[in-house]
């Protein structure tokens, strides 16, 4: 299964642990060179998508300096998912960077 | 007041668009919007409130959805099938009665008037394939002027009901006689027959309203005459009284309306407090309303002094979108009341 670009961001970056749903967008952010910006209505949109099928479950619930916070932890599926879109990626960019020619002609007019 | 008392205040409005069953969630999406205008500056306000109404809208579409795929379907459309066939048979009865004097009755009355009485007595009996019968039986025969069939036959033969002005009965009654089909087919496949009595009962009952009918409308009054210009070159025009103009259309009964809108009316109001007792019940009413909100709104229309752009153009559309959600929150109710 492709995943869509936000959510490959977002569960990787779930990888180092579990976080909440504001330090994910910072994060997915950060991690896409700020490509993939979330905002809450959206984050929360993909999150519940994803722990419908499976790739993140609910940690816990806090609240902080008066604020509730969620927060998210990966599954096993997610891990799975991730590293296999991360496979499909790394293999698709290689089908380019074989051609060092091309992507320097690229690079040249770009 | 603060920019951040403001900031809070819009993005606790735009998490109000949260459902009630999900407001838990809704707080969670409001304070994450909140971090995140804390951390960029309320610029970010702009693109956070949309997409929290939208997260909020999304949510409610989700709830909804999901009662609505609770609901109990296939109960409520057994329910509808004896009331919906006499509600059919008396609406026929109401376009037949003001010309029970045109003899023969022609194909298409035979088809209307039988297709609904042998639905009404298998919806009794809770014969399944023969209410379907019935009730397709009937549907054809209603759809089909509007298909441009029958309109060369002889002229009493034609069920075309279109009046001319007012509330088409005949396509009114085309979505109800389609919801009676799928009714029909939804009674199970080896119903318990009624005992005799219950039977008898059912019986009596579906044909009481049209039966009530016939009496109330026969005799029926005379016929107008057809009044027509004579013109001859020299002479000035006569009028001449012709036959009663034979036309079998369907006039748009006020009283077959009103007791039609009455009967609604208090199902809806009835289904709708029983509903945690008899979830199907408020189902079968929504169901019906869906089925009748457009004619519902000409109604409306017809007899409310309203302004005239109403009656034009798009608006009645428009407007039917008012009995739509009544019936979708009756339908949702009956969800919500079927799993506790």
């Amino acid at each position: 299964m492709e995943l869509r670009p936000a959510s490959y961001f977002v569960l990787a970056s779930l990888l180092d642990g579990p976080l909440h749903g504001y330090a994910i967008a910072a994060r997915a952010g950060e991690l896409s060179d700020g490509s993939v910006r979330l905002t809450a209505g959206t984050l929360y949109g993909a999150l519940d998508r994803m722990v419908g099928s499976g790739l993140l479950e609910v940690d816990r619930e806090e609240t902080v300096a008066g604020r509730l916070r969620r927060y998210y932890r990966i599954t096993g599926e997610g891990r799975d998912a991730v590293v296999r879109e991360a496979e499909r990626l790394a293999t698709a960019a290689r089908v380019v960077q074989r051609r060092p020619a091309s992507v320097k002609a690229a690079r040249g007019t770009a | 007041m603060s920019r951040r008392r403001v900031t809070d205040a819009l993005t606790a409005l735009a998490a109000r668009s949260f459902p009630r069953s999900r407001r838990a969630d809704g707080r969670v999406v409001r304070d994450c919007a909140r971090e995140a205008i804390d951390a960029s500056g309320p610029r970010v306000l702009a693109r956070e409130g949309p997409a929290l109404v939208g997260a909020g809208l999304r949510a409610r579409a989700g709830v909804a959805a999901t009662e609505l795929s609770q609901a109990p379907w296939r109960d409520a459309l057994a329910a509808l099938t004896l009331p919906l066939a006499a509600a059919m048979l008396t609406l026929w009865t109401f376009g037949f009665v003001p010309r029970y004097d045109h003899w023969p009755l022609g194909v298409g009355w035979v088809l209307l008037l039988g297709g609904s009485l042998v639905a009404v007595i298998a919806a009794a009996l809770r014969w399944r394939w023969l209410t379907a019968i019935g009730a397709a039986v009937t549907f054809v025969t209603a759809a089909s002027p509007y298909a441009g069939l029958g309109g060369g036959v002889v002229r009493a033969d034609t069920p075309s009901f279109f009046y001319g002005y007012g509330v088409d009965l005949g396509a009114a009654s085309l979505l109800p006689t389609l919801l009676l089909v799928a009714a029909a087919l939804s009674l199970p496949r080896s119903a318990a027959r009624p005992i005799r009595l219950v039977a008898g009962a059912r019986l009596a009952l579906g044909l009481l309203p049209a039966t009530v009918a016939v009496l109330g409308l026969l005799p029926a009054p005379e016929r107008e005459p057809t009044y027509m210009h004579l013109y001859r070159p020299g002479h000035e025009p006569t009028v001449i009284a012709g036959s009663a103009d034979p036309w079998p259309w369907i006039a748009p009964s006020r009283t077959f309306l009103v007791i039609f809108g009455i009967a609604l009316a208090a199902a809806m109001i009835v289904t709708w407090t029983r509903a945690r007792i008899h979830p199907a019940a408020a189902l079968a009413s929504g169901l019906v309303l869906v089925s009748v909100a457009y004619p519902l709104v000409w109604v409306s229309i017809q007899y409310v002094p309203v302004p005239y752009w109403v009656y034009n153009g798009p608006h009645p559309w428009l407007l039917a979108i008012l009995p739509l959600l009544l019936a979708v929150t009756l339908m949702r109710r009956a969800g919500r009341m079927q799993h506790g």
